[in-house]
């Protein structure tokens, strides 16, 4: 092993403690999820250690396995030839063909690339793959091998999504909360939920959390019906209007 | 899922029609509602019936759709609209996309592929209706003639064809094949249901693309993936106008998984990688020299004086609506109101954000791509490619939203089929950085209005004068459709005619003018296109007027609008709902807005309340009369996404500074999150006598009415856009 591949391990370690500060922090000016911020820290630092073991290994092993990744991805086994710091979401799209796990923004403010890294959810767009090793990923392929976890049926009974581009982030975000808080209060959802949704989907979501939660609140789509019925209808010219005034 | 190819690059769920099906030879991709999804994907072939239904024997019925689902539900109610018709069993039925060779190598028989201006539904109705009556047509005969009775004497129900004299049944299955050599009816022939007797269409059936939805199963288009596919990240010149002059592709090319850079055109460079995140990554590294041109001292600052002064100049204005004397019955009214608005530029930001895949060969160009308008897709790779159209090939997955963004330019189209024309038979997966994405959107054009009001001694309303000084979408992207330098588009909202966008008031003396005034920022339709800034113009000064006048916001417009029943009705229905004039929580306020767009009829209510400068949204009541209200269930999920939309464009701008973008992704430019969503509450007002649009219509009053409830909180008008320039903020 020479000195420059060391030195490129240690770029590649500082990249890794940059990049999880905005893994984390996720979303629009919130405080981060309470709890997850510690935990992944501590986790970090066990990876940073785990890195450093590698300079031990005997310099027999050639260069290129040394650049393999190995990664738990919805409980299958996969190396990987990257470079450690390739964000996880690219290895999952490009290098392991699951694309359900999608590309929004790249500096981990919309969820759309949202994961589950040990449970926890985490935006793979800024997540080194290499520090993703020796975890459990999980994404929307693998959250329920039937679709039927209770958010994916939640999803599916209040027909939450539109373009549905977000919607796997939004899942595997509600997913986590759910995990952590089984019976999440508005405010829980409001801190949690800060996956972008330029379709505004969001007052279904709530809802659906809360119909998965089993929380017995919860609004979904609030439909009033007002103006004429069908065998009524407007006639020539439209002067009759009595049953279109409140 | 490992194995690098997905045999179409659709979903996964896409299956190839053999060219023996009865299907004609297509090959077209299937989405599948849950409920149908086995029946299907065990049997793929079926019989035509005609170009909008084909029938499998085991019942499925597939549906043809033409426009692009973007979330906007329109497969879902297109599938209402033939199935209401076809009679048959709705949890049968799945819908198919055609894709643009195949509508022109059939004489454009699915007709108008092209998706915006909220006319999905209401702009093909009529021949899909037909067509669903047409097949149910034609599997009675068949039924008729395989008991060899008249086809009058069967009824259908759900699919299952019954002689009620003999209590024989048959199913649409079972039959399908017979239509084959039957003859279409006359189209004249065919008399359509009354919405009276609706079953299906009308009523709040479930989406037909949810399941795919929540379990990644569902491709869009960045999701394609070929074999041998190589990955394309590009950087156009910051400065809109400017030119690439160099760049120094040995900087970057020794990288790992580096292919080539590639110059696109005249201000655009690509690199071309094994990975997107390789390409996008050496990119960010590549040296390169721009030539910024004319406009890089360009500014949001420099580009509101020059609006500014186009409200009360004389050079390239008009005068769409010229009523009376507004000019002459404002300076004797009275009591005068005057107030200057501004609305700023907004992005689309798409969450999939623009991209194209396209493998190009020497007699063969495809592309797959996301597109509201599959149909100019194809025609730009035929550009591109140099092939004829019936070499090429658009196939039109379902997009991670469009509002506009992807309707007619296909920029990236052109770009990703020019990339891939230097690797013939690479495929070449091009991928816009979110930076990329809102550096270089078509924004909503950028506006100030200038509005002055003159009441009489009673305090009516006896002229009013209202003038646009903005940047034209027609200017930039269809000229021709400004005639003699009038361009009407951007009044959208206020015009006299009945139809469309109609103003719903009556004013004695009215004027109504546009002052073309453009930019160098490219602009284009953003969902609600110009009702967003007109709505806001007219309806938040409607309120200063009204207050000036000492009247309530909701009676004064009223008693303006006796002429417009239809615009009256609505927000009536809306302040019903809401409970306007009730007592409300201390500390909150209400606003309401009224407005017309893309042949729907709209109104809302919000309730806001103020802490400092922390503006919270609590509820908010949109009513619309779209006509014919065809999925009640899709129509509030639209209203309830142009609330979180028109919240976007209360909070973002994109900023004009050394002539570029300044916020170029979300830390910059704030999106509407949950913790921001009011309760949203939807009122369907429906008189059945006219087919509008749904999704867009809404938006243009949820801005007006929150900004005329945050006025009443604080007792001074918000005129400018973002609220970040009234110094407030929305939590």
């Amino acid at each position: 092993m020479d000195i420059g591949f060391l030195a490129i391990k240690i770029v590649v370690v500082g990249i890794h403690r940059l990049n999880w500060g905005a893994a984390i922090g996720g979303g629009a000016g919130h405080a981060p999820q309470g709890g997850t911020s510690g935990d992944l820290l501590l986790t970090a630092v066990k990876e940073w250690l785990k890195f450093i073991s590698g300079y031990f290994l005997p310099v027999s092993i050639s260069l290129r396995k040394l650049r393999m990744l190995s990664l738990n991805v919805n409980g299958r086994d996969h190396r990987v030839d990257v470079e450690p710091e390739m964000p996880l979401l690219w290895v999952l799209r490009e290098q392991l063909g699951m694309t359900g796990t999608k590309f929004g923004c790249g500096i981990a403010q919309c969820g759309a690339c949202t994961v589950h890294l040990d449970g926890q959810p985490v935006r793979s767009c800024s997540y080194p793959a290499s520090a993703a090793q020796g975890r459990k990923v999980v994404t929307i392929e693998g959250l329920s091998p039937t679709s039927s976890h209770p958010v994916q049926m939640a999803w599916k009974a209040l027909d939450v999504p539109q373009c549905g581009y977000c919607q796997s982030g939004q899942i595997l975000a509600a997913a986590a909360l759910l995990e952590a808080k089984p019976k999440p209060t508005d405010a829980d959802i409001d801190e949690a939920m800060t996956n972008i949704c330029r379709c505004g989907t969001y007052q279904r979501v709530r809802a659906a959390i809360h119909l998965a939660a089993g929380t017995g609140k919860g609004v979904g789509s609030v439909i009033h019906l007002a103006g004429l019925s069908p065998d009524r209808a407007c006639g020539a010219g439209c002067s009759n209007m009595e049953g279109a005034k409140a | 899922m490992s194995t690098p190819t997905v045999t179409k690059g659709l979903t996964r769920r896409h299956f190839v029609v053999g060219a023996g099906a009865a299907a004609g030879g297509l090959a077209l991709g299937f989405h599948m509602p849950a409920v149908a999804q086995s029946a299907a994907v065990s049997n793929a072939s079926g019989q035509e019936v005609n170009a909008w239904v084909v029938v499998q024997p085991d019942d499925t019925c597939v549906v043809r759709v033409a426009r692009a689902e973007m979330g906007q539900g329109t497969h879902t109610g297109l599938a209402q609209l033939v199935a209401e018709e076809l009679e048959c069993d709705w949890a049968k039925v799945v819908t198919q996309t055609v894709t643009p060779a195949q509508n022109l190598a059939r004489k454009r028989v699915w007709r108008d592929m092209s998706t915006g201006g909220s006319r999905g539904i209401r702009g093909s109705q009529d021949y899909v209706r037909q067509g669903g009556a047409a097949a149910r047509i034609m599997l009675l005969q068949a039924a008729a003639a395989e008991w060899g009775v008249s086809a009058a004497e069967l009824r259908v129900d759900k699919g299952v064809i019954e002689h009620t004299a003999s209590g024989r049944k048959l199913r649409y299955g079972q039959v399908a094949a017979a239509t084959a050599k039957l003859t279409p009816p006359d189209v004249k022939t065919i008399v359509l249901k009354q919405p009276k007797d609706w079953k299906i269409a009308g009523k709040p059936m479930k989406r037909v693309d949810t399941a795919a939805k929540v379990n990644g199963q569902v491709n869009f288009g960045i999701d394609t993936q070929l074999p041998g596919m190589q990955y394309a990240a590009i950087m156009d010149c910051p400065v809109f106008g400017g030119k690439l002059v160099s760049f120094d592709a040995a900087a970057i090319s020794a990288r790992r998984g580096i292919k080539a850079v590639v110059r696109v055109d005249g201000s655009t460079v690509a690199v071309v990688a094994d990975s997107w995140w390789r390409a996008k990554m050496a990119l960010q590294d590549l040296p390169i020299v721009w030539d910024e041109g004319a406009h890089a001292q360009e500014s949001s600052a420099n580009i509101a004086i020059r609006l500014q002064a186009g409200l009360t100049a004389s050079d390239n204005v008009f005068a769409d609506t010229a009523i009376g004397d507004a000019p002459k019955a404002i300076a004797a009214a009275s009591r005068r109101v005057e107030a200057v608005y501004g609305t700023p530029f907004v992005s689309h930001a798409c969450m999939e954000p623009m991209n194209c895949t396209a493998r190009i060969t020497a007699d063969r160009a495809e592309v797959w791509v996301s597109s509201q308008n599959a149909e100019a897709a194809l025609a730009v790779v035929s550009r591109v490619s140099g092939l004829p159209l019936d070499k090429c090939e658009a196939y039109n997955p379902p997009l991670g939203g469009g509002f506009g963004r992807r309707g007619g330019a296909q920029d990236y189209v052109r770009q990703a089929a020019t990339i891939a024309k230097q690797f013939p038979g690479v495929p070449i997966k091009l991928i816009w950085s979110r930076e990329e994405d809102m550096a270089h959107d078509f924004f909503r054009p950028i506006g100030w209005c200038k509005l002055e009001a003159g009441l009489s001694d009673k305090g009516e309303l006896d002229a009013l004068r209202l003038r646009v000084s903005g940047q034209s979408i027609n200017a930039f992207s269809s000229p021709h459709n400004i005639s003699n330098g009038r361009d009407r588009r951007q009044l959208q909202g206020y015009y006299a005619e009945a139809g469309d966008a109609q103003l719903g008031y009556t004013v004695p003396n009215l004027m109504i003018e546009y002052a073309m005034r453009n930019t160098h920022v490219p602009v284009g339709a953003w969902r609600g296109v110009n009702t967003n800034q007109n709505g806001i113009y007219l309806e938040c000064f409607m309120d200063e007027v009204a207050r000036a006048a000492g009247r309530d916001p909701l009676e004064f417009r009223r008693a303006l609008m006796a002429k417009h029943p239809k615009h009256l009705a609505v927000l009536n229905a809306a302040a019903d709902k809401a409970g306007w004039g009730k007592p409300l929580p201390a500390g909150v306020f209400r606003g309401i807005a009224q407005f017309m767009g893309y042949g729907s009829y709209t109104a809302g209510v919000a309730e806001v309340s103020l802490q400092g400068n922390d503006v919270k949204v609590h509820r908010v009541v949109l009513a619309t009369n779209c006509g014919h209200p065809l999925n009640p269930d899709q129509i509030a999920a639209q209203v309830e996404g142009s609330v979180a939309y028109g919240m976007d464009s209360l909070q973002s701008e994109s900023t004009v500074l050394n002539g570029r973008i300044t916020e170029k992704n979300f830390d910059t430019y704030p999106i509407a999150r949950m913790f921001q969503m009011p309760q949203v509450e939807t009122v369907i007002a429906p008189t059945y006598d006219f087919w509008g649009g749904v999704g867009e219509p809404t938006i243009c009053v949820v801005a007006p009415c929150i900004m005329n409830a945050i006025s009443a909180a604080r007792g001074k008008p918000v005129r400018q856009l973002p609220l970040q320039r009234e110094g407030l903020r929305i939590v």
